[in-house]
This record gives C-alpha cells, structure tokens and sequence, in this order.
C-alpha cells in the first residue's frame, strides 16, 4: 500500500550524509596510508564483508526504529545455517531447503513478536531467552557437530561474482533498495517509525501497533536467517558459535549510523554507511597489523565516538561548523554535558 | 504508575524456582551430596556476585552490558599480577580496575548521556581489548589461598555457599538499609520526581554502576580461583546469564524494582538447572532450551503476579494501553 500522502522522509539528508562522508574519509586516509588498499581485489573483499553484517543488520535496524531489540539473531542465524546443510544432507533439493530455513527464521521472529506484542514480555527478555532456546535447538539438532555442506545456488551467491562483481554484494544493493523503499514509501514502514516514536499516540491513532511488532520481528528472523544461509555458503559448512561474533557488529553499524536504539529515528540506508565505515577501518587496521586487542579497544571507542556525533550534532537541525559550536557550548562544550532542555529536565532520559 | 508489590515479594518466583528446582535434583538423584552441593554452589557464586552488582544498574532502569568484559579483565589482572607480586596487590589492582570501569560506564550514561544499552556494549569492548593486552592467552599463576577460599570446602559447607550468603547480606543491606538503596530504586521509578525531591540522581547512578563493576570484577576474581587460571575469554558467557539470572530473580527492566536476594536466587536457579538435567541423565544440550524458557516463564510469572497484586484500577488501565 503507498501513502496517499506521498513520500516524506523523518530522515534529514544531513543525518545520512555524515556517516557516508565518514565512510568517503576512511578510504581516502586508508589508500594514502596504505599502498594498494583501493585495489579492485581489495575493494571487492570489503565490500563482501560490509553485505553480511549489513544483511544480517536489516531487520535489527526495522526492530530498533520500532524501539525494541533483537538478541536472538546469533542463534537464529546459527539454527538457520545447521539446518540448511541438515536439510541439505537428508537429500532435500535446494530450493525447497532455502525456503524452508527463511521460513524457519520467519517463524522464530514471529514467536518474538507474539511474545513481546500479547504477551507484554519486554523485547530484550524475549528474544534473550529465545537466543538460549535456539542454542539448544542447534545443538540439539545436530548434536555438536553439523555435517553436510551448502547447497550449491547458496555457494554461487556467497563467493560467485557478477560482472566482476561480488554476488552478495548485488544482492546487498538490491535489498538496501527494497528496504528503503518500504519503509519510506509503504504504510507498514511509516507504522515501524511511528510506533517507534509513541506507541501510545500510534495505538489512539488507530494503527496496528501489534501486527507491525510481530512483521517486524518476523522481518528480523527473517533477515538472520538469510545472514546464516549467506555465512554457511560463504564458509561452505555450517558450524556451532558462528553467529556469536555477529551480534555486536550489527548492533554497532546501526547505532554507527546514527539510528537511534530508543527508535523512531533513523533508516537503513545509515546503517549501509555504518557497515561500510567499520569495515574499513577494521580493514586498515588489520593491514597496518594492528592486534586484537587494539582492534577491540578501537572498535568501542569508534562506537561511543559515533554515537556521542550523532546525539550532539548530527541529529539536530541545522548542521554545520558553526551551527555545530555553538550548539554543543563552543569548543569547551565537547568536555561538557550539552545543556538539558527545560523538557528533557522534567522527563526522565530513555 | 504504582507498584503493587513490595519488593519482597518479587523474591518469591525465584525462591519457589530454586526450592523446585532442589526437589526435582534431591528426588532425582536420591540426595545430596557435599560434592553435589559444591559443584552447584560453584557454579552459582560467580554468577550471583555479578547479578547483584548487575541489579544495582537495573534498578536505575540502566543496563551494564559490560560485565562480562569487566569479569575477564579482573580476572586476567589477577592471573597476570600474581606472578611476582604480592597476591594481595593483584586482587587489590583487579578490584580497582572493576571499580575504575564501572565509574567510566556510570560518567558515560551521566555526562556523555548515551544509552546505557550503547554506551556499555562500547566500553565491553574497550574493556575486552584491554584484557587481551593484558593476557593474550590463557593461563597465570593463581595464589593457592585464594583456589582453597572459593572452591574449597569446610565441614562439608562450601565456602562458595557462605559467600552466597555474605553477598546476600551485603546486597540486602545496601539496598534495603541504606538512603543509597533507597535512593537507586527511587530513580529507577521514576527519576524526575527523584531529582525533585533532592536525590542526586547522577551520583546515585554513578555508584549503581561502581556497584556492577566492582562485583563483576569480585566474580572475576572468583573465577580465578576457581579456574585456578587466567582466561580472557571466561567472561563471554556472563553477559547474558547475568541478565538472565536478574531477570528470573524478579528485578524490572524497567527499573525501580527488583532485590539482591531475588538475583542470588535467580543465579542459583540457573546452576540448579543444569545440575538437574545432569542427574536426569538428559543431554546438556537441553539446557540452553530450558534456561531460554525459564527466562521468559519467569517473566511472565512476575508480570501476572503484578497484575493480580494491582489494586489500583487507573494503573491497570495505563498498562493495558501501553501493551
């Protein structure tokens, strides 16, 4: 269904255009520090890398702009990829696997949303216990070790290349389109934004605020589920704990992008730009031989260095270098909590 | 919107839970042995220390997804400055520097004013990479006093189960005999009518965090001697469990109400679960099935047991509106 009232956006361009500026910035330090580093080969790698977080990171991103969370995804995507090479194994053509699995991650997002829409349970709750269940599901299954491998259609799109480029990277272009595209121009995308902002007032309002929840959630195990399949042909095997080392990237590129946890703000097209941006810094790092440990020390410091820009300044109207000073109390002011507004002092922060 | 149960009586799924679970155990394998009760009571103390610091937090309607990290770190010091130094100094240092990561947590949430959920899972990370500095691979000395004073035991008692019970103390007097314990479930409820009346909310939230910090890095320091080794991975699975085992003890997430006797209970729940499957000869594989379901079960145990307690009839309404 498209909005009778045309296109409107809650999404300022400036909010999307800083984390790709970031992003532009990256590359252009990374390939004069680094010999090399905006190589084709290179290029490609990265930008397979950025496809499965991003991937993995659409439906987190509909669920946050809908003010809930998803912790559920690293065994969703986990359950996902050991049935698909179980599925694989028992002799299923692949096909029928691949929509059976989507169709088991659809099933999983839609019990979180059940749960967390009926039931009341809070999101968190809900789908970290969900995240357990399916941990037992996966070892249950396949009791410690998965055997089998990828269906071979999954194969081609993880590690095939189109016109010299990346299949999972096409596929990544054309779902950020779709997504964008839904939740700009469709009702049911308008609805995640406003549920996000006040679900009380969406509720007066006469929305399906309970029905948006549970297809949000459905689109998040969605989404994990796709993640798992796209991992496991990537690895070319399914294995226990490979969606572990997921959780947080997804949740950083989001909150790197600027899209706020609290929801109502924000789009998916931020959170491509956060998958870009950390992949590359993660990318130069690697290459100047930067340890673990730096890497995680980095990782989180660029996670509270994003999210403090998008509080202070991005995400507030009018932006610019002066606009930005004197907002946040001139230079001095970066050391300093931004002045509270008389509303934000009466009511309680998050 | 007011509460109708008082925070004792949210300690009561946890209790029924626990007491369920220790039935389920004693009839299944015919008793209870002091080697039974040491495995369990291991087990849980870790988990209990940083569920309560982790209550603290939640209270404040925070959340400290940096536990698990602040576990690692301290315990990684330990390991690494036991060799050569003092044993005394390294456990001194571990607990500084849980102190010192949970006062950074608490001036991010206060000053920086990100989200608590963000700001933690940012500082977990830098938390994480430090510990890997520190310790790149597992191992470190571990002073013997300190194997022999967590998984040791003493006229068949655990020292772990008299640790549960100090820790008990020590968080039921806090926050039911101090203003501070006051004071953080007062801003947890509702922090403007807090400020108002005087409370200094961010100190009060300033020191929940140093609570959770200072507890996870005690757990930390637990674990190394009950590992008798440093690991900078042995904190990974912490996160969740704590949460988990403050969830089923009967704290909010919304804040303002919850009891430290509640996430003793719920992290003893937790142990218990997998103690009983153990003995019932199922695979450790359910485990993770049962836990998941227990989380939620509990939740929803808690939730009615608030709406059945309510009598106040306005209050009901604003919740079935907001759900």
């Amino acid at each position: 269904m498209i909005n009778a009232r045309g296109p409107r956006t809650y999404t300022r361009p400036v909010e999307v255009g800083v984390p790709y500026g970031l992003v532009v910035l990256a590359l252009v330090a990374s390939a004069i520090a680094i010999p090399g580093f905006l190589s084709s080969s290179h290029l490609s790698s990265m930008s397979s890398t950025a496809a499965y977080v991003g991937i993995l990171a659409i439906g987190e991103t509909i669920v946050l702009l809908l003010g809930g969370i998803d912790l559920s995804i690293p065994y969703t995507l986990n359950v996902a990829a050991v049935l698909l090479v179980g599925f694989q194994s028992n002799g299923m053509s692949g096909w029928l696997d691949i929509a059976l699995v989507l169709l088991v991650g659809i099933g999983v997002g839609v019990t979180n949303g059940l749960g967390i829409a009926w039931l009341g349970i809070s999101p968190l709750v809900m789908t970290l216990g969900m995240n357990s269940i399916l941990q037992g599901v996966a070892l249950i299954y396949s009791n410690g070790s998965p055997l089998g491998s990828a269906p071979p259609q999954v194969t081609t799109w993880s590690t095939g290349l189109m016109g010299g480029f990346p299949n999972v990277v096409i596929l990544w272009i054309a779902l950020t389109l779709v997504v964008t595209l839904v939740l700009v121009f469709t009702t049911f995308g308008r609805s995640i934004y406003s549920v996000g902002a006040n679900r009380v007032a969406s509720r007066l309002s006469g929305l399906p605020v309970r029905r948006t929840i549970v297809v949000a959630y459905a689109l998040s195990g969605l989404s994990a589920a796709l993640g798992g399949i796209l991992l496991t042909g990537y690895s070319g095997q399914a294995y226990l704990g490979m969606g572990d080392e997921y959780l947080l990237p997804v949740i950083a590129v989001i909150v790197i992008g600027g899209t706020s946890i609290l929801g109502g703000k924000g789009s998916y097209l931020q959170t491509v730009a956060g998958a870009l941006l950390i992949t590359v810094i993660e990318s130069a790092l690697v290459t100047i031989q930067v340890d673990q440990a730096g890497q995680d020390v980095l990782y989180g410091a660029i996670i509270l260095f994003m999210a403090y820009l998008n509080r202070v300044a991005v995400s507030r109207p009018g932006f610019g270098i002066p606009a930005l000073l004197r907002r946040s109390g001139g230079l001095s002011g970066w050391l300093r909590p931004p002045a509270r507004t008389p509303e934000e002092s009466m009511q309680a922060p998050d | 919107m007011t509460r109708p149960t008082t925070p004792w009586q949210r300690s009561f799924t946890p209790f029924g839970l626990a007491l369920l679970l220790f039935i389920v155990y004693v009839l299944k394998s015919g008793g209870f042995t002091s080697i039974a009760a040491l495995g369990i009571f291991n087990d849980a103390l870790p988990l209990a220390l940083a569920a309560v610091g982790e209550t603290f937090v939640v209270l404040t309607n925070g959340i400290d997804l940096s536990v698990g990290s602040v576990i690692t770190l301290s315990n990684v010091t330990v390991a690494t400055l036991a060799q050569g130094h003092s044993s005394v100094l390294a456990i001194a240092a571990a607990l500084a520097i849980g102190a010192g990561a949970g006062v950074l947590n608490g001036l991010i949430v206060n000053y920086v004013r990100l989200a608590p959920l963000i700001a933690t899972l940012a500082t977990s990370s830098i938390f994480l990479g430090i510990a890997l500095f520190i310790l790149p691979n597992p191992g470190g000395v571990i002073p013997t006093w300190l194997s022999t004073w967590t998984s040791g035991s003493t006229h068949s008692i655990p020292y772990a189960a008299i640790w549960l019970l100090v820790l008990l103390a020590i968080g039921w007097g806090l926050l039911n005999r101090t203003t501070f314990g006051v004071k953080v479930r007062a801003l947890g409820g509702n922090e403007a009518a807090s400020w108002s009346a005087g409370i200094r909310v961010n100190r009060m939230r300033l020191l929940a965090y140093l609570a959770s910090g200072l507890a996870a890095s005690f757990a930390g320091i637990v674990l190394a001697g009950l590992t008798q080794s440093g690991d900078p991975t042995i904190g990974n699975v912490y996160v969740l469990n704590t949460i988990a085992a403050v969830v089923v003890g009967g704290t909010s997430l919304a804040g303002g109400v919850g009891t430290a006797a509640g996430s003793v209970l719920g992290a003893l729940s937790l142990s218990l679960i997998s103690a009983v499957l153990l003995v019932s000869g199922l695979s450790t594989n359910y485990q993770y099935v049962v836990t998941g379901a227990i989380v939620i079960g509990a939740l929803l145990v808690h939730a009615a047991h608030d709406r059945i307690g309510s009598r106040a009839p306005r209050a009901r309404a604003v919740t079935a509106a907001e759900t």
